[in-house]
């Protein structure tokens, strides 16, 4: 089989590659859809750390793209130190995120500190007890508390808060071995869909400078996608986690609600906010996810219920067979491929979905005529719970305070100073559907609403094993372009909102790319797809296995690629 | 992304119009957006923001007047449709199943001086406000 650019592929013996190149692959593969291994159409086996690739003279880029599974196996085995492979990506931050402006803050000598903890244990010899994340540097949204590192929810309003404790996830994420790099930037509070309303800076996304990396959780997404930490921490309230991940070309997992502890995490919209990973593999945000799941009494929203091995299911391409789908059935949402979705991220997802079909799923296409509808009810929900939960910040516990004679003075001039337009502006809308009179013809639509999306959702996925969609509408739009006139941007949302509503999880997959807008220069297109209710083991295979298969749809931004070559090593299941 | 909006607004009835098909929504010729004025009292920003102890400027209310009326008429075409009474009137983000309320007991929590300490003003162990009457 000979493929476009010359490279040949051998396929005997290997059940999957035909799969990798079908008759969509150009004739002239562009740069961004070569291959991300190295050996493109030669599968090797996995190469490991007991491959050589992680030995201690390794150059420093060789960290950034293994899977957290076999970097923390490198360091507990002593293989590699966790002190150098934390300077190797506070290196990168320093030289690299003044471009793109993803943290907003580091912590480099408490990381440093954390990671020659680690390196005492292994060299004690305790290496073997240490956490599934021992050593592996990771970014926490800023709207999670950490005790010791300044949280701002990217809100002046707290500008030089230092939380007294630390969010229930971050202990998980610290018991596990993780290192906490840094904080990364979002719109303020978590409103926004570009981080263009954050109150410090507008995060760049690493594929085009001038664009936005999504949001809310962008500075994550671009972290990731630029390879300034092994894994991230983010937030989704209507898609904050999924959006940034499609923009950004990364994956990015929204568990189901209650799933994960918000204890300690900035308050948005109660009854929708979900905290989860973004990762550079569907295996990755597994890990973490097992990692960061389960109930916590200190948060009784929290769900008890026993958390899976989410890695158990996940076999590397090798372990593959042909069919691995086979008796799936996928549903197609019909009106999230209609008018309104950019062309390129509609044939993407038909490929998507014919690719899936050639690995024995079932696709079938899934008629939601209220799917659309839900977009209103969401935005209506999460002002009118966004102005309830900001009522906080006032000036007189912590964050900022602007002095005046009397208290009423006090709050005024705090909340004035402190939070941003968008901030304002969605707390006296979220005023509005809350006052006297209006709660039942706002507030109290917007919950019959929310049930008639929810049965539907839950209705759809009683026929299937997951639902799909385009993550977004259209790729990542220019800095400033959508600044005029909020509405549209909320209808970059439309895919999203429905499963915080429904309280389901999700995931974004990259799915290829879009260069329309200028040729040559591609933008990372997103697939979502929709588990049901604590399914998230069966829809994190189904995404894995997309995953393994297609490469394709799959890749690193250009300007920041210079390790693309040890990527093979998640695809490989290290 | 503005070709992509300018389709999903054209798109519109024809959502409106397979709701109506499933006997869910209501015939209407009104655009999605925009709903029938006389059910919404337009926002009074002004108003508003002192319900919300905001301070707006003059500039603030001339800007946001137009764009908070027309995300509110946008809400308001909720009532448009023909949804039917949620028995649970729940708020939850629900599927939860096994949501548990614990013990409301009292304990000593260790970081007490570093939570007093990140008030912007305090006076031993109590935090110290301007006058409230």
């Amino acid at each position: 089989m000979s493929l476009p650019g010359g490279r040949h592929c051998l396929i005997s013996g290997e059940p999957l590659t035909h799969l990798l190149h079908n008759t969509f692959v150009s004739a002239a593969l562009p740069r961004w859809h070569q291959p991300v291994c190295s050996s493109f159409g030669r599968p090797q086996r996995p190469v490991c750390a007991s491959a050589g690739v992680l030995e201690r003279s390794a150059p420093a880029e060789a960290t950034s793209r293994c899977s957290l599974t076999s970097l923390a196996d490198s360091i507990k085995s002593g293989k590699r130190s966790a002190a150098e492979v934390t300077e190797e990506y506070l290196q990168r931050i320093e030289s690299l995120d003044p471009q793109i402006l993803s943290y907003l803050a580091v912590n480099g000598e408490g990381a440093l500190t954390a990671a020659r903890n680690i390196d005492e244990k292994v060299a004690a010899g305790s290496g073997a007890a240490l956490g599934p994340l021992a050593g592996v540097p990771i970014s926490i949204k800023d709207n999670i508390l950490t005790q010791g590192i300044e949280t701002t929810a990217a809100s002046n309003i707290l500008s030089g808060y230092h939380p007294p404790y630390s969010a229930t996830i971050i202990s998980k994420l610290q018991d596990a071995g993780a290192i906490i790099l840094g904080k990364t930037n979002l719109d303020a509070f978590g409103m926004g869909s570009s981080t263009e309303n954050s109150d410090f800076h507008t995060t760049r996304n690493p594929w085009d400078l001038e664009r936005v990396p999504g949001g809310s959780s962008g500075g994550a997404a671009a972290a990731m996608a630029a390879s300034l930490c092994a894994a991230s921490i983010g937030t989704d309230t209507g898609g904050s986690i999924r959006e940034p991940a499609a923009f950004c070309g990364v994956v990015g997992l929204k568990p189901t609600y209650g799933r994960v502890s918000r204890h300690g995490l900035v308050a948005y919209g109660s009854s929708l906010d979900t905290i989860g990973p973004l990762t550079h593999s569907v295996a990755d945000a597994a890990l973490l996810l097992g990692v960061i799941a389960g109930g916590d009494r200190h948060d009784a929203t929290s769900s008890h219920e026993a958390v899976p091995d989410y890695l158990k299911g996940l076999q590397s391409r090798e372990q593959l067979s042909s069919k691995p789908l086979r008796g799936y059935r996928l549903g197609l949402i019909a009106s999230t491929l209609d008018e309104g979705v950019d062309r390129p991220i509609h044939d993407n997802l038909q490929r998507a979905a014919q690719h899936y079909e050639s690995l024995g799923a079932e696709i079938t296409t899934v008629k939601l005529p209220m799917f659309r509808e839900g977009l209103t009810a969401y935005y209506l929900l999460a002002v009118a719970e966004a102005s309830s939960n900001l009522a906080r910040y006032d000036g007189v516990r912590y964050g900022l305070r602007v002095p005046a004679d009397g208290i009423k003075g006090m709050y005024k001039g705090t909340r004035s100073q402190g939070l941003g337009a968008e901030v304002k502006k969605r707390i006296l809308m979220g005023t509005y559907a809350l006052s006297a009179g209006h709660v039942d013809a706002f507030y109290k639509k917007a919950l019959q609403m929310r049930k008639v999306v929810r049965d539907e959702m839950d209705a759809a996925l009683r026929d299937v094993d997951v639902l799909i969609t385009p993550t977004t509408p259209s790729t990542a739009f220019k800095i400033g372009e959508h600044t005029t006139d909020p509405l549209e941007l909320y209808r970059g949302d439309l895919m999203t909102v429905n499963l915080n509503l429904a309280g389901l999880p999700g995931i974004s997959v990259p799915c290829g790319f879009d260069d329309s807008h200028r040729p040559g220069h591609p933008l990372p297109i997103g697939m979502q797809l929709i588990g049901k209710a604590h399914g998230e083991a069966d829809m994190l295979r189904i995404a894995h296995i997309f995953e393994q298969t297609a490469e394709w749809a799959q890749g690193t931004p250009p300007d920041f690629q210079h390790d693309v070559g040890k990527m093979d090593m998640k695809r490989k299941g290290c | 992304m503005l070709r992509s909006s300018i389709l999903l607004r054209t798109a519109i009835p024809t959502v409106y119009l397979r709701g109506s098909q499933s006997g869910i929504l209501k015939q209407s010729n009104l655009p999605h957006h925009r709903c029938n004025v006389s059910k919404v009292d337009s926002p009074d920003v002004r108003k508003l923001a002192e319900m919300a102890q905001i301070e707006v400027s003059d500039q603030e209310v001339d800007a946001w007047q137009p764009q908070i009326a027309e995300i509110v008429e946008w809400f308001a075409h909720l009532q448009d449709l023909d949804l039917p009474a949620d028995p649970s009137g729940s708020p939850e983000g629900s599927p939860l199943t096994d949501s548990r309320l614990r013990e409301d007991t009292p304990r000593d929590w260790p970081e007490r001086e570093k939570l007093l300490d990140e008030a912007p003003d305090r006076e031993g162990r109590f935090v110290k406000v301007p006058k409230i009457l």
